[in-house]
């Protein structure tokens, strides 16, 4: 049951716990109207995928990733090296940065009316990376942040060198900074409009100490992400210093060209399922009541103070659990991943190392991850993103219409429950099929004998099965009514 | 097999696919049940039935939903309500302070002065789960969850 959770906060640590409101998710913009997905299509789903893997095994793919990538490589490439249309772009990225941050400080302070929350959260983070997953990666060309350090540094050179072993892992902080926020920041359009700015000045002190393009490509977190969804795009951009190349592929073939070339890589990958997977099951009343009923009373019975008391600490302690769940998700995620990769290396007696078969598969990780993704927020992005239209003729909600749109009411789009329910099954049991495909073109050309090669993808499919079965059993868990639950002890309330 | 055959391997795979999924469609049409309650839910659902002070009496009991809200809390009454499309839904609460409900997705609100009983009365036309919560003290109260027929 709720409690007022931001009374909780105030009583406790302030800002970082000023999050309380139940489903803080939810509050970033609208709320998703989901209802969990019925069990019987829960077990139709999951029967469609395990049915799929054994047709797919049947039917083995026998290409190898150079020959899918070489019809791609038809010499059907546009190339441009218009300074204009760069500097053009930049102009409208660094503006639409601006305005976000602006908008935080002096448009209205409510979460659903305000253009930033709406336009970084909607359509940014979530119609961008959809779009990515399109058009490929045009990413570095409208970074606000690599226009900021292009104009601000001017040289590319920095006095110290990146060192090699930090890789990703900046780039995976700023990642999980960017779901607390999202899940538990609470984070009001000032509050936005702080993380964007604390993020601007930190990438450019990055850029500035290690090298502007070294920064960027490892250390910015937007940078890293829409370039990894981009794999599956049929179009492969390149994005030079000065001049753009793209040409078409085959779709999800970007996860078969190249390997992680770092560990770190790998891990962010991972946190790509887990963050979407966590954000899916954080708020269910399977998860919330493994604290309040599993883990409350232990912890009730060394604090033992007065019984109101003891419960704000306990809230206190449910939100360290939450996050610390978070923080430790990519990491349960890996030791999985490196299970299922250190039981391939054992049927198939290779002499690649455990690190090197990680590194080979991981890709083939995107499409579920993506999958992940969409069926979590799609509902959302298109209840909400089309409200920008209105928002834009008048972001600092002082009466403007600059585009005539402000009257526009675009938003709350529903769809009905069967709809979403479906829809949900379908993109998990799909980008399931793809990862199983993506996988077994890898390890074509990873195993060199035929049959090492089927019998690697053996934990390959359970792997698969498991995250693809554990993304349906979420979506199919029971919703908890407010994160904070009251005891079931007589003395919680 | 060459590229031709991976495409006709996924086509193969998808429509087996999809034949699955139509089989499965007519039982979506057939009403149903909510999902099945964890056995955790089984517990937090008991727990609010018990504390809720049973009003006997009370017209369709399923569809109506009576909550009281003191000490910046709902201290009385179940905090989800299950109901089927186009069912009748009456959302009752009693607040000891003055606020504002509002409920999700249906945009409905309702003016609350404190200890008066107020009521929320309308059809479920939309399907989804619906939270609703009060405005001035920012607290999620409950959602309402309307499954299709």
């Amino acid at each position: 049951m709720p409690v007022s959770a931001q009374k909780v906060g105030r009583c406790f640590s302030g800002l970082m716990l000023a999050l309380l409101a139940p489903s803080a998710s939810a509050h970033i913009a609208q709320t998703p109207y989901n209802l969990p997905v019925p069990l019987a299509m829960y077990a139709y789903g999951a029967t469609g995928a395990l049915l799929a893997s054994f047709v797919m095994v049947g039917l083995f793919a026998r290409a190898t990733p150079a020959a899918l990538t070489s019809r791609g490589a038809a010499p059907r490439t546009w190339s441009s090296s218009s300074r204009a249309m760069r500097l053009a772009l930049q102009c409208v990225a660094v503006g639409a940065l601006l305005l976000s941050v602006l908008t935080g400080f002096v448009g209205p302070p409510m979460m659903d009316t305000n253009f930033n929350i709406t336009f970084f959260w909607i359509v940014c983070l979530l119609g961008y990376t959809y779009l990515t997953a399109i058009i490929g990666d045009w990413y570095p060309l409208i970074s606000p942040w690599r226009a900021l350090a292009a104009w601000l540094l001017p040289s590319a050179k920095a006095t110290r060198s990146y060192p090699a072993w930090l890789g990703y892992y900046p780039a995976l902080l700023w990642y999980l900074l960017l779901i607390w926020l999202e899940l538990f920041g609470h984070a009001s359009p000032k509050t936005l409009s702080y993380a964007l700015i604390a993020y601007t000045v930190a990438t450019l002190v990055g850029s500035w100490s290690f090298g502007r393009d070294e920064w960027l490509r490892h250390a910015e977190v937007f940078e890293v992400f829409y370039r990894l969804v981009a794999k599956v795009a049929p179009i492969d951009v390149r994005v030079g210093p000065s001049r753009v190349d793209a040409r078409l592929r085959l779709p999800f073939v970007g996860c078969l060209t190249e390997h992680p070339d770092h560990p770190s890589l790998i891990v962010f990958v991972l946190f790509m399922l887990s963050s979407t997977a966590f954000d899916g099951i954080h708020e269910t009343v399977a998860w919330v009541g493994v604290f309040w009923r599993e883990l409350y009373p232990a912890l009730a019975a060394v604090i033992a103070t007065g019984s109101k008391q003891q419960y704000l600490v306990l809230v206190k302690f449910y939100y360290y659990w939450q996050w610390s769940m978070l923080f430790l998700s990519p990491v349960a995620y890996l030791a999985v991943y490196l299970a299922f990769i250190k039981l391939t290396q054992q049927v198939t007696r290779t002499s690649a190392t455990t690190l090197d078969l990680a590194r080979a598969f991981c890709f083939s990780l995107i499409p579920i991850a993506l999958v992940y993704n969409a069926s979590h927020y799609f509902t959302l992005f298109v209840g909400q993103a089309p409200a920008i239209v209105s928002m834009v003729s008048d972001p600092f909600g002082r009466g403007w219409n600059l585009f005539g749109t402000r009257d526009l009411s675009l938003r709350d789009y529903m769809f009905e429950a069967g709809t979403v329910w479906h829809t949900q099954v379908w993109l998990i049991v799909v980008g399931h099929i793809v990862s199983v495909y993506l996988s077994h073109v890898e390890a074509l050309s990873v195993f060199r004998d035929r049959r090492q090669a089927v019998v690697s993808q053996i934990p390959m499919l359970l792997l698969m099965m498991a995250l693809t079965t554990t993304g349906l059993w979420i979506l199919s868990l029971p919703i908890a009514s407010g994160q904070v639950m009251l005891p079931t002890t007589p003395n919680g309330r | 097999m060459n590229t031709s055959g991976h495409v006709l391997t996924i086509v193969l795979v998808a429509s087996a696919l999809s034949c699955l999924s139509s089989c499965s469609k007519e039982e979506d049409r057939a009403p149903i049940a909510p999902p099945a309650a964890s056995s955790s839910a089984a517990t937090l659902a008991a727990v609010s039935e018990a504390s809720a002070p049973s009003s006997p009496g009370a017209a369709v009991a399923s569809n109506d939903l009576e909550l009281v809200f003191a000490d910046g809390r709902v201290t009385s009454g179940p905090n989800v309500l299950k109901v089927k499309k186009d069912d009748r839904v009456r959302l009752s609460l009693t607040s000891d302070v003055a606020d504002e409900l509002h409920l999700h997705g249906y945009n409905l609100h309702l003016h609350l002065s404190p200890g008066r009983r107020a009521t929320l009365e309308f059809v479920a036309k939309k399907t989804g789960r619906f939270t609703f919560e009060l405005h001035h003290a920012d607290v999620e109260l409950g959602a309402i969850e309307v499954y299709p027929r």
